[in-house]
């Protein structure tokens, strides 16, 4: 390599920082490239990515993947004249960055049924509430003819949370994207920095999109409030049918076991709820467990992070799938 | 204060500037007194109250050593290091012992380890054993004294320097200057890799499998115990570099900790290039005093007389190593599983190597294997490293009964989770990559040894200054970000 020989120090450090920087940039490409952030002006959700965008991740998992026009995880475009039979709405373990794109539940679903369509709106940050308060403007643009499928991790909500939903008062998740902080965002080497920085000083691990999912040590939600939320659910998507899909928390105790979140939840009750709404609830607890004590295999959690915790891996996306599959399977 | 923290960046950027600020306009003594304080309120950060323990002991150290003709001071010179060290390190497991021997359980005291302190206990050892053997002058500048048991590079987790290697830098001229600064920033970025990317990524890896192995497959348990003979080194050879180069920012020099481990072809090469300091500590505090005692000298002639020349000479030798790697093993910890996985297994791998050898040699010339053959060196390199994690499962398991959970999952091919973890595997590469680069380094120098080196880079020119910044970038971009100490700081 030809020796650049720069004598003036500030010049020499401007030079390289330059090219220092713009090698990060490239590694970032490929190590962790998250598509800059878009406001929707339909509310089908509060925030979207760039559409038609690159991205991949290396920090919690291995994936590429790239956003379709309507700036969601989906294996295909989305137009007016497409007709979806199956939506889901949910957080970023639908969105699934963390696994390529054939590997995630929308995808594997939309393989198992044949002729039909399934389209996926989940994005980071979007839990259960965010979506039902999204709900209607997503009913409205992608008008799903079959199937709603809206996801959880967790049954605990509390009175506030839900009246502001069940009333429409739910604030919205900030957008990060105005201003400087959208200018900033486009260098996918700054983002992971500012990410890093906000970890450092809060030294504690913060997995991507602030969407870790914690143990739930008890479950709480006022039944009537509850009820109440149901039926506006019903009414907002009175045409199809819905299944709140509940994908319990894993930890591996010490003696070997796996111990879900579901064990400390009101399971039974929440279900109940749902059957008086005529809304499916699919629970993946014995889904889990099951592969577990049979094969080994943990739903959450990457090679490259830590395991049984996290975000969805292939395997959980694989099993969620084929139980959605078994419940629209059922339901023809 | 932890030098993977925000934290410390701040503290050194600041410690960089006064240094420059009081080369500028003061003299070396308010630069000494600057440093004195500076490394007191970086000790003080964990706990203020650590500070006057090590105050005590440098007290204790100045004026015995002041005194070493008189033999009681000598001997309160030894004893009051060894006391403290004691008392906050070993008094509980004493407890606990004495529980289990007489019956009764004596309960155990709330007593809060001071982090570092078998680093500076062994600091002020050192310098009263030495100047009483009269390898050095006793130092009668006690700022001098206190900075070289408590400069902050060094503190809380090694290398342990000798008194003759740094008091004397204390008298020289020595600089905060621009080329100092520039090799030294460059091995604090390597340490920093090597700790906060590399290691402390293995130890989610290690800490979960760890915490449950039922829970594992064989292979996995297999890997993590292979990682953590990786994490350990790259954890504690990284801490090691970062005060290296620490030091050298300010002007000082620090021997190498660790000379490519992993290319040892035997147990006894291992630890010539693993913790450097604490082996020629050890061995020039402990081992050979010990061999020269009057009691093993008694049992030398007695075991001549008994078993021959031949045999006789050996008994000696190897109790004395037993009790030198015993010590070895609790130096690390107060706990069993430390004296067997550092400590007595280590002497047993270094026993066996010796003892087998004349087989080994039969065997080869048997098969007319070519012991001088790369092949047979890197089978020797994989046996040595095998051998030093498998004594690693001890000193890193919980228990004795963990620990042999961690054994059975291995040795039964035990069904479970399967977790082929990418950093362990990145680690390994990077470890093979840097080895062979001393290798041919080594080769092309014409160097009787594989040296260990740094890859230093010209901060003056373009190229080079680009690829520290590329590495600096890195090291933030990919560091893991949780709380994860330095392993060796429970030491």
């Amino acid at each position: 390599m030809k020796k650049i020989v720069v004598k003036n120090g500030l010049l020499r450090f401007i030079l390289s920082s330059i090219i220092a920087f713009i090698i990060l940039t490239l590694f970032c490409v490929f190590y962790y490239n998250v598509p800059p952030q878009n406001k929707p002006l339909d509310g089908t959700t509060d925030y979207k990515w760039k559409s038609n965008t690159f991205y991949s991740r290396a920090t919690e998992g291995f994936a590429l993947g790239k956003t379709n026009n309507d700036g969601y995880v989906n294996d295909y475009d989305f137009n007016d004249k497409t007709d979806i039979d199956v939506l889901i709405v949910g957080s970023s373990q639908m969105e699934a960055l963390e696994v390529n794109m054939n590997e995630t539940t929308s995808s594997l679903l939309n393989k198992k049924l044949k002729n039909q369509n399934v389209y996926n709106i989940g994005i980071s940050g979007h839990y259960f509430l965010n979506c039902v308060s999204n709900l209607e403007s997503a009913i409205k643009k992608y008008n799903p003819k079959k199937y709603l499928i809206i996801e959880t991790s967790s049954l605990t909500f509390d009175d506030e949370s839900l009246i502001k939903t069940i009333n429409n008062e739910l604030e919205e998740i900030p957008f990060k994207a105005n201003g400087i902080l959208g200018i900033l965002q486009q260098n996918q080497f700054i983002r992971l920095a500012y990410k890093q920085l906000r970890s450092f000083i809060d030294k504690k691990s913060i997995n991507d999109e602030e969407d870790i999912l914690n143990i739930n040590n008890s479950s709480n939600y006022n039944a009537e409030l509850l009820n109440k939320l149901f039926i506006k659910i019903r009414n907002i998507s009175s045409k199809t049918n819905i299944i709140i899909l509940y994908h319990p928390s894993t930890t591996i105790a010490d003696n070997g076991k796996l111990i879900l979140s579901s064990e400390s939840e009101n399971v039974e009750e929440f279900k109940k709820l749902c059957n008086q709404n005529g809304i499916d609830f699919l629970d993946m607890s014995d889904r889990f467990k099951q592969e577990y004590e049979n094969n080994y295999l943990l739903p959450y959690g990457f090679s490259n992070t830590t395991i049984g915790t996290g975000h969805l891996n292939k395997y959980g996306h694989q099993m969620i799938a084929d139980e959605l599959f078994k419940i629209i399977e059922r339901g023809k | 204060m932890s030098f993977a923290s925000i934290d410390f960046i701040i503290f050194f950027i600041v410690i960089i500037l006064g240094i420059l600020i009081i080369q500028k306009f003061f003299s070396n003594r308010v630069k000494e007194i600057f440093l004195l304080l500076a490394s007191y309120f970086f000790y003080g950060y964990w706990d203020w109250r650590f500070c006057f323990l090590l105050l005590f002991v440098t007290v204790s150290s100045y004026f015995t050593a002041k005194y070493k003709d008189k033999k009681c001071f000598y001997i309160i010179g030894i004893i009051i290091p060894l006391v403290v060290l004691g008392f906050f390190k070993y008094f509980n497991f004493f407890l606990d012992n004495v529980s289990i021997i007489i019956g009764h359980n004596l309960g155990t005291l709330n007593i809060i380890l001071p982090i570092g302190i078998s680093f500076y206990t062994f600091q002020a050892l050192s310098y009263v054993i030495d100047v009483k053997r009269g390898t050095i002058e006793e130092e009668k500048d006690f700022v001098k004294l206190a900075l070289y048991l408590s400069f902050f590079p060094q503190l809380v987790a090694g290398p342990i320097v000798r008194a003759s290697d740094f008091l004397p830098q204390l008298k020289e001229d020595r600089k905060l200057n621009a080329q100092n600064f520039k090799y030294g920033i460059q091995l604090m970025a390597f340490g920093f890799f090597k700790k906060i990317v590399l290691a402390d990524h293995i130890s989610i890896f290690v800490d979960t499998v760890f915490r449950v192995p039922v829970a594992f497959s064989g292979y996995t348990i297999l890997l993590a115990v292979l990682s953590y003979s990786i994490q350990i080194y790259f954890d504690f050879s990284g801490y090691s570099d970062i005060a290296i180069g620490c030091a050298k920012c300010l002007g000082y020099d620090f021997n190498k900790n660790f000379n490519l481990p992993f290319i040892s072809k035997n147990t006894s090469e291992f630890w010539r290039r693993w913790h450097i300091s604490l082996g020629t500590w050890i061995k020039d505090y402990v081992f050979y005093p010990l061999l020269k005692s009057n009691f093993i000298q008694s049992l030398n002639k007695k075991c001549k007389a008994i078993f021959g020349k031949k045999v006789g000479k050996k008994i000696p030798l190897y109790l004395s190593m037993f009790i030198t790697w015993s010590l070895v093993g609790l130096w690390h910890g107060s706990a069993y599983t430390f004296i067997v996985g550092s400590g007595i297994l280590q002497f047993l791998w270094i026993f066996l190597e010796e003892n087998l050898e004349p087989l080994a040699k039969f065997i080869t010339n048997k098969l007319k294997i070519n012991r001088d053959s790369v092949i047979f060196k890197i089978y020797q390199m994989i046996r040595t490293y095998l051998l030093f994690s498998f004594a690693m499962i001890f000193f890193r398991a919980s228990s004795f009964s963990n620990a042999l959970q961690v054994i059975k999952g291995i040795f039964t091919f035990q069904k479970g989770i399967k977790w082929s973890f990418a950093w362990s595997f990145i680690s390994m590469i990077l470890l093979l990559i840097f080895t062979i680069g001393a290798v041919i380094k080594s080769k092309k120098n014409n160097e009787k040894e594989i040296e260990g080196y740094y890859p230093i880079v010209n901060l003056d020119t373009v190229w080079g200054l680009t690829i520290f910044l590329v590495v600096l970038g890195l090291i933030f971009g990919l560091a893991f970000t949780g709380e994860q100490p330095f392993v060796y700081f429970q030491f």
